[in-house]
């Protein structure tokens, strides 16, 4: 059993416990011998606003979906989708981690036949001629603007000349037996299976003595970090004018593609990258296949989990993008936004739009249903789930898998409350060592049922729900959600580890990575002088962003 | 290399001749005599592992004339099918046992490295292809094999199988079906074009790749990336001599069924209300391309190692929780499983269209039942049988007692039976499990 921990305060508290050893993951770099899943250890040095290394960053299945899209003008009628497989999750949950975004013969057979679907969509009769207006006269000319318009926006740069003569190549074999609609079907299969599409290219120029990534692919960085999407011609073009390589002119057209200057608020696409982030750093997806007892829980249905997705988005709407607020606010909003069925479900009286959340049911995020749905048994809460999420994605520790040979939680007898079980279990020194990492302070959400809903009692017993935070600076002691929530609020540990998280899908690296390329906008997070939205901003203000090393 | 084949009578031997008096009802429908698979025979391999194992209670056929109540849907197989006890994952243990059960390789936790080895399909895939090619090398295809689709692979509790990195697994019928039987008139995608040029695309996309390789001298990570990339693209256009396929066309109802819902939604595969559906689904798309012979390597991951997917048997059960609980109740839900598994044997219990010999498919077939624990979470004497004799290499109709056996054995054995040279099999180690050939 091991323990990853990458703090040094961190790893000290957890070398004392007994069960719970620490264990600091390394290894070369040589490319050949290196665990996928393990992070790179980009932070050991201990430097601040580091920048990190050159990347190749294979398209997600959404960003190529998008990508093609985008180019092609092609609806679901013309194109289904892509026929790749689904992307692998990294070690701490997210989708787009570099490393295990790989091209192997499955996926380049999934490739290959998705370039083939798009192709044949491209040259149907309905499609070709507002893809290509010249298509129907043909020729080298019209192959050419194929590959300044499409394969430019595929590419995310212009075609170099070397590339253009491969694919002007390609023309003459194939225009020496067949027609140029044949030509434009296989130079879009090339095209879409290059690896010029296929990977978002973070390798930069040689610059002093690192590289410095080049006008388009800060382009491609910005677009895709702040949109979701490819950049737009504009984009490309102010790329091409030099208009990305100050820090004016990469500020200014961040902030444009992040803040819609009609209402100062933050675009739609920003809100949905947001969303997709919470999606993944706190596993919201499970909650669709969620099945609590319907004994207990007669109400919780697929449509109560929808609603219940639906109010953690709205909250997150809410504070994010409508008050602007941090992670302190994210924490410690009182706010919620809840459909009729789910307050219903609930108990709370009716209410349109954003309303202030019954006294006792806590406060923020953590005390979401769907958050609290998920971190528990599908009859009784779980103190280990609840802590293990606040321990592992508010505070960045790892908590290690349970001992091969673990013995279960002892089984309710209705002579005991959750917690004595949970006390009781972990009374035995070959688990407490980790349940004390967790259990603490995931009791403080005992008055909150399986499903989120206040209870004050379990059964005949009264509920004690008192919880201490250790390891991460001086021990804090609180009893309830809310009094648990102002505790993290307080410490900027939980907004620095929020920070790495939100940096690792944005950069592609495990979020222990992350934390020393981020160092000064992270800070200013934990320091409640940005938003949450001006740290997205900020992402693309650090070294990193511009600057990568060997 | 050592095997058991031709050492002195062994413990296990022995043991097994101990136990030939019990199994004697089931003998009574083996053949008189097994030989080796005749040459050319067109062998299959298909896997279709077990999670979370079954009580030995409610699993072994304690009474060789009837399965027990998980197995009970096989009893028309008893012939054809042998049971293997006392086998142990070798290394391993715990529901990452998952990635060693196939392999070989010990794998110590969730948080180890893949075990970079090939899993026996891999191997077998791989000699096929260089004997008696088919179109598809194998096919991996998996029913809510993550509870999301955001947990594809996560932390290896849903890879089984290796090349040696994860074989990728489909997940959505609707886009395996098309993907496997769109070039063949299965109602899918696009015809292929008059005149293929796919050999001179892909050398232009070597050509990228070449270019891409030279910027990257510095920087290892990336540079693997590239020619891994590169080497896939070489599987592509690798066409050995294919197989004659003899796969008829038309939709398959039970995708048909799922073409509303799937298609072109990646997601709402792992949606567990379809659990039942997409179990059917992907077993009729498996059944058609191994029996057709459009592939002869095919593996179907249904769950995760410790995923709740809900069972339909009553009311539903959540997979991995009931393992925990009362072992009948957990057994009638394996019971589930093995309804499916009956639904594939009767799929391959047709005459071969690739052999004139007479021979079933599934007599060609070697289909393996294996648990990667116990519920009890060990990994010693975990449930295992295999159905269909792979031509005449394998041993069938009876119950092996084979105390101590290994994973590793069995799965060398399989590759002997299917004909792979041992010279491939060494990361399964030396010993054979010998007992299980003809």
């Amino acid at each position: 059993m091991s323990l990853t921990v990458r703090t040094a305060p961190a790893l000290a508290f957890a070398l004392a416990l007994t069960a719970c050893v620490g264990r600091i993951t390394g290894g070369d770099d040589d490319g050949d011998d290196v665990n996928v899943d393990d992070p790179r250890n980009l932070c050991d040095s201990g430097e601040r606003d580091v920048p990190g290394p050159r990347l190749l960053r294979r398209l997600t299945t959404a960003e190529l979906t998008t990508s093609v899209r985008a180019v092609f003008g092609l609806d679901g009628n013309e194109w289904a989708g892509p026929a790749l497989p689904a992307d692998p999750a990294g070690r701490n949950g997210f989708t787009n981690n570099v490393d295990r975004l790989l091209v192997d013969e499955g996926y380049a057979r999934g490739l290959l036949a998705t370039a083939e679907a798009i192709a044949d969509a491209v040259v149907a009769p309905t499609r070709l001629p507002r893809v290509l207006p010249c298509a129907a006269g043909g020729g080298e000319a019209c192959a050419n603007t194929y590959l300044d318009t499409v394969g430019r926006r595929l590419f995310r740069r212009p075609l170099t000349p070397d590339e253009r003569e491969r694919y002007l190549a390609l023309y003459d074999k194939i225009i020496a037996r067949d027609d140029f609609a044949t030509w434009v079907r296989w130079a879009t299969v090339a095209l879409v299976q290059s690896p010029n599409f296929v990977y978002r290219s973070e390798l930069g120029e040689p610059d002093g003595d690192g590289y410095r990534l080049t006008g388009y692919e800060l382009a491609t960085a910005l677009a895709f970090g702040l949109t979701g999407a490819p950049p737009t011609d504009a984009l490309l073009d102010r790329a091409a004018r030099g208009d990305l390589d100050s820090a004016e002119g990469l500020g200014a057209a961040a902030r444009e593609l992040a803040i819609d200057p009609a209402t100062g608020t933050a675009r739609p696409a920003l809100r949905e990258v947001f969303h997709n982030f919470t999606e993944q750093w706190l596993g919201l997806s499970s909650l669709g296949n969620l099945v609590k007892s319907p004994e207990i829980f007669p109400g919780f249905n697929p449509d109560i989990r929808s609603a219940m997705r639906r109010e953690t988005d709205a909250f997150v709407d809410h504070v994010v993008f409508e008050e602007e607020g941090g992670v302190r606010e994210l924490l410690t909003s009182p706010v919620s936004v809840v459909e009729a069925n789910l307050g219903a479900f609930y108990g709370w009286p009716a209410a349109a739009g954003p309303t202030n959340r019954p006294a006792g049911w806590g406060v923020g995020l953590l005390a979401q249903g769907s958050l609290l749905s998920i971190n528990a048994g599908n009859a009784y809460t779980s103190p280990t789930q609840r802590g293990q999420l606040v321990r592992e994605r508010l505070l960045c520790y790892d908590i290690p898998p349970p001992p091969p040979v673990v013995g279960d939680i002892p089984a309710p007898t209705g002579n005991e409350t959750t917690r004595q079980r949970y006390e009781q279990h972990a009374a035995n020194p070959s688990c407490a060592g980790c349940h004390a990492l967790m259990d603490p302070i995931g009791f403080a959400f005992e008055k909150l049922d399986a499903t989120g809903r206040f209870r004050e009692m379990e059964g005949s017993f009264p509920i004690d729900d008192s919880g201490k935070l250790t390891g991460a600076g001086p021990e804090v002691t609180f009893t309830g959600p809310t009094e648990l929530a102002e505790a993290l609020a307080a410490k900027p540990e939980t907004a620095s580890c929020m920070a790495s998280f939100m940096a690792s899908q944005a950069y592609g690296l495990d979020h222990h990575d992350t934390a020393c390329l981020v160092t000064s906008p992270s800070a200013k997070l934990a320091r409640g002088e940005i938003s949450i939205v001006d740290y997205y901003i900020g992402l693309t203000a650090t070294p990193h962003f511009t600057r990568r090393v060997d | 290399m050592t095997t058991r084949k031709s050492d002195a009578p062994s413990r296990r031997s022995l043991l097994k001749w101990g136990l030939a008096a019990s199994a004697l009802p089931l003998l009574r429908y083996m053949p008189r005599a097994h030989a080796a698979a005749p040459a050319g025979t067109p062998q299959r391999l298909i896997l279709f592992p077990s999670l979370n194992g079954a009580a030995p209670e409610h699993f072994w056929p304690t009474n060789p004339t009837t399965m027990n109540l998980v197995t009970e849907p096989l009893a028309r197989w008893a012939n054809q099918m042998t049971f293997v006890r006392g086998l142990d994952i070798e290394g391993s243990y715990n529901h990452f046992a998952v990635r060693s059960m196939f392999t070989g390789a010990p794998v110590n936790d969730y948080l180890s490295p893949d075990p970079g080895v090939k899993s026996v399909d891999q191997v077998v895939a791989d000699h096929f292809a260089s004997t008696q090619a088919s179109s598809l090398r194998s096919l991996h295809l998996g029913a809510i094999p993550a509870d999301s689709i955001q947990f594809y692979q996560l932390y290896g509790r849903s890879t089984f199988f290796f090349n040696p990195t994860p074989v990728h697994y489909e997940a959505n019928p609707v886009t395996a079906f098309d993907a496997t039987f769109g070039g063949l008139g299965g109602g899918g995608p696009t015809p292929a074009p008059a005149t293929d040029y796919k050999s001179d695309v892909l050398a232009l996309t070597g050509a990228e790749l070449g270019v891409l390789e030279q910027k990257l001298n510095r920087s290892p990570r990336e540079l693997k990336k590239v020619r891994d990339h590169g080497a896939a693209l070489t599987g592509l256009g690798a066409s050995g001599p294919a197989a004659p396929v003899t796969c008829s066309g038309g939709s398959l109802p039970s995708v048909e069924a799922l073409r509303g819902r799937l298609a072109g939604n990646a997601a709402a595969a792992y949606d567990y209300s379809l659990f039942g559906q997409i179990m059917d689904a992907q077993i009729d798309i498996l059944a058609r391309a191994v029996v057709c012979g459009l592939t002869r390597v095919a593996t179907l991951q249904a769950g995760s190692a410790d995923g709740n997917v809900i069972v339909p048997v009553d009311g539903g059960y959540p997979h991995h929780n009931t393992s925990h609980g009362d072992a009948r109740t957990f057994a009638r839900v394996q019971r589930w499983y093995a309804e499916k598994l009956a639904r594939l044997l009767t799929a391959l219990d047709v005459p071969d269209p690739l052999d004139n010999s007479g021979k079933t498919v599934l007599q060609n077939s070697c289909v393996v039942w294996l648990s990667e624990c116990n519920p009890g979470h060990d990994s010693a004497d975990v449930p295992a049988f295999y159905v269909g004799g792979a031509g005449g290499a394998l041993k069938t109709g009876t119950v092996l007692n084979l105390p101590g056996a290994t994973n590793r054995g069995l799965l060398k054995a399989i590759c002997r039976g299917m004909g792979v040279p041992d010279s491939a099999t060494g990361h399964f180690g030396s010993t054979v499990l010998s007992e299980v050939l003809s």
